[in-house]
């Protein structure tokens, strides 16, 4: 009798998990989601497509800030990129964009920051390769249908918690992200800080290096090109500024995109020497607020015809 | 297979539901579906080793029989010795081989002499720590008359292996546990909610509070000398809940599950960080463990040296904690922390009466206050070299906190946020027990269900699933 009052029990539990969770993950949507200013949030309650998207690891990030990229391409402007964001990442969001665009008369233009196909041997721990795009982006699992399909694919273990419980999504840094983003603007990715002096002492002590480029994400980026066409999206391919110190040391920047666009077709506008100034860097290839607005005109600039 | 596994969640309800249907009525059958099970249990961590479980059990097994047989005290000594020395034979081979040859080169090497040993690949079986104490606790207490061998090998295979505490207990005694698998398990609703609410409890403070701050731990002291004294500071204290989190969740879970099966298991944590003193402390953590090496190595040299007087305790003290250190693991910087909690408690016995000729003067509450702020500060202080996986890196945090620098934490202020939320939540719980306030709280079934699914749904959001196994499996 009392084993069965104790199953009982367990069905009970069973139950107000299934209700609770359910409960929590309407509240969390409607309170936090809808409110915050996390860029990614904003994408899917926006109900207005935007412009111009910006995609990329935290070079693109750090490199255009919304607010002054709009006056100066007279557009609107919404930057998605994330930091070591996985060209994975960049392919779904980026086929989603193409996807919505279909539909719409007013085609967006989409920047690509190109670092993201790059592997930089000064840091092989932070090597957007080696992160995953799981969990971290499991919170708009539902909003991307490539994303989802990813999960069933390679990590069954996410896709399927996800379905019992709803709540699982939120478990990752973005849920955290739509938290300080209720006060936050998504300018406030923009750095502040100017690089400091042992910093660019270090670098300049470094020896020379190569980046080499990720056949694997080059496929990602030829998809992302081919789709986009077939939508009439226009893509742009560019490089942020790097800090001159670094940018010295980098060995074969020229052959690496030349080496992009004989693979893809497409021309990647170089703004990697943009800035001889060590003031405009919060450290070696984030640039800071302080050059940004420079940077976008110059981005702007050098652009094809979708950003017209 | 761990606790926190998606094996465990398939694996204990089917044993559950076995258990108490297949053996409802039979003690034997009971005995017999626990020892497959634990015995999987084991089998799944590395099959090889689960002979050497069952060879342990069965000397054991007899040298408590051989004890109880003899009646000449001398045979009874020869026997338990010769039992002990298996035990403590397996524990060093596959524990210390490799530490006391390389210790030994070690030594040679700083006098001149070159020489070139060389070390095995052993694989340490894991558990093995915690199961060669608990057999050893049943010769002792057998050859020390305090419980009689038991003629079932089943029931106390059962006893060595059960699957809950095999790994890293609680180190249960056998005059506890052992007559628990004589008897028929009865189920017992209120315990089994209880049990129900302890896995939860115990998966919470390993998922959320454990495993969120050992992110940051692991990243911060692996290359100690890159951050600021107020970072490694502040890791030191996160570590601290990492450990107590990871620890003490695991024998929460051990102890729930135990009770869904019937068995009661030793409270092997007590809300250690409030204690107020450092003597205090060790009756509130790892209980299990302090109270095994008080009761049978403690006490054994404070009776055989009592001639010596104060010097007994002493030397007992330092005795104890030294062969503590060594016991969490083959490195003398786990020797380094059983020597500071051996000095802090001789220091503590020490000045007993002048400290409490201080407290005198002084409120209980601000006493109290100071004994726990500065228990809590030395604990912390040993686990630099408890954490620490050689001198190198304690060398290497003493100079960053020696820096004196005190740059904001290396990770985004959110981030750390979260963790502090936490462990403050694990905290008040502490104090919700401590106060025996958690009693009221969880006096209806209602009531633990709705903390049964509030402690799911928190691990759901914030829980970290990165795999990641219980610190004391290592030992």
């Amino acid at each position: 009798m009392k084993m069965k009052k104790f199953l009982l029990i367990i069905i009970i539990v069973i139950a107000g998990l299934f209700v609770f969770d359910r409960l929590i993950d309407v509240i969390i949507q409607k309170t936090l989601v809808v409110k915050s200013k996390f860029h990614f949030s904003r994408y899917v309650t926006g109900k207005k497509a935007k412009d111009i998207y910006v995609l990329g690891n935290s070079r693109a990030l750090n490199s255009f800030e919304e607010d002054l990229a709009e006056p100066v391409f007279h557009k609107s402007a919404m930057n998605m990129a994330y930091g070591m964001m996985d060209m994975q990442m960049v392919r779904i969001i980026a086929l989603d964009i193409c996807r919505k665009a279909e539909k719409q008369p007013q085609k967006p233009t989409i920047y690509i920051e190109v670092s993201a196909l790059f592997s930089d041997p000064n840091f092989k721990g932070h090597d957007t390769k080696t992160i995953a795009i799981l969990p971290e982006y499991n919170m708009y699992a539902d909003n991307f249908p490539d994303l989802k399909e990813y999960y069933k694919k390679h990590t069954p273990g996410v896709y399927y918690t996800n379905l019992f419980f709803k709540c699982y999504k939120y478990n990752n840094e973005l849920f955290y992200r739509n938290f300080e983003f209720l006060k936050k603007s998504d300018a406030d990715w923009v750095l502040d800080e100017v690089v400091n002096s042992r910093l660019i002492k270090s670098t300049e002590e470094m020896k020379p290096f190569s980046f080499s480029l990720d056949s694997t994400r080059m496929v990602y980026m030829k998809e992302i090109l081919e789709t986009a066409k077939r939508s009439g999206v226009p893509v742009n391919l560019y490089l942020a500024p790097y800090m001159p110190e670094y940018l010295s040391k980098i060995q074969n920047l020229k052959q690496v995109t030349d080496s992009i666009f004989h693979t893809t077709g497409a021309r990647v506008i170089d703004l990697s020497a943009l800035f001889d100034n060590d003031k405009c860097f919060a450290d070696m290839f984030h640039p800071n607020r302080f050059c940004i607005k420079d940077l976008m005109e110059a981005l702007k600039e050098k652009s094809g015809p979708g950003a017209q | 297979m761990l606790f926190n596994s998606l094996h465990f969640l398939i694996f204990f309800p089917i044993v559950y539901l076995l258990f108490w249907t297949l053996g409802a009525k039979s003690v034997k059958v009971q005995n017999v579906l626990v020892l497959l099970a634990s015995y999987y249990f084991y089998a799944s961590w590395d099959w090889r080793f689960l002979s050497l479980l069952i060879i342990i059990t069965a000397v054991n097994y007899f040298a408590g029989l051989k004890i109880e047989e003899s009646e000449n005290l001398k045979r009874k000594k020869q026997i338990l010795a010769i039992s002990i020395t298996f035990n403590l034979v397996c524990l060093g081979f596959f524990k210390y081989f490799n530490f006391f040859i390389s210790s030994w080169v070690s030594l040679f090497n700083i006098f001149g002499y070159h020489m070139d040993a060389g070390t095995l690949n052993i694989i340490l079986p894991i558990g093995i720590s915690f199961y060669t104490f608990h057999t050893m606790s049943y010769t002792i207490d057998v050859y020390r008359g305090m419980i009689k061998p038991t003629k079932k090998i089943l029931d106390f295979s059962c006893f060595v292996a059960f699957f809950p505490q095999l790994v890293a207990g609680p180190i249960s005694r056998a005059r506890d546990v052992l007559p628990q698998f004589s008897e028929a398990r009865i189920f017992n609703f209120e315990e089994a909610m209880n049990g129900f609410v302890l896995i939860f409890w115990g998966l919470f403070k390993k998922l959320v509070v454990a495993d969120n701050a050992g992110i940051y731990v692991s990243h911060i002291l692996r290359a100690p000398h890159l951050y600021s004294s107020s970072n490694i500071i502040i890791v030191i204290f996160l570590y601290a809940f990492q450990i107590y989190g990871d620890f003490s969740g695991y024998s929460d879970i051990a102890i729930g599950a135990s009770l869904l099966m019937g068995i009661r298991l030793m409270q092997n944590f007590r809300q250690p960080y409030f204690s107020k003193s450092l003597s205090e402390f060790w009756n509130r953590w790892h209980i299990s463990l302090s109270s095994w090496f008080y009761d049978y190595l403690f006490n054994a040299i404070v009776i055989a040296k009592r001639d010596w007087g104060k010097a007994a305790i002493v030397f007992g003290l330092m005795v104890t904690f030294l062969t503590s250190g060594l016991w969490h693991g083959a490195n003398w910087t786990f020797v380094g922390w059983g020597f500071i909690h051996g000095a802090g408690l001789t220091l503590f016995f020490i000045t007993a009466g002048i400290r409490k000729k201080i407290g005198k003067f002084m409120p209980k509450v601000v006493n109290h206050a100071i004994g726990i702020a500065f228990t809590f500060s030395y604990v912390c202080f040993s686990y630099i070299f408890f954490r620490s996986p050689s001198w190198d890196i304690i060398m290497q945090i003493f100079h960053a906190i020696g820096r004196m620098s005190f740059r904001p934490f290396a990770v985004e202020f959110f981030t750390l946020g979260k963790i502090i939320v936490y462990i403050s939540l694990l905290i008040i719980a502490d104090i919700f027990i401590y106060f025996e306030i958690h009693k009221k709280v969880l006096k209806t079934v209602f009531a633990k269900v709705l903390v049964i699914i509030l402690l799911i749904m928190s691990i759901v959001i914030v829980g970290s699933f990165q795999g990641n196994q219980f610190i004391y499996f290592n030992f």
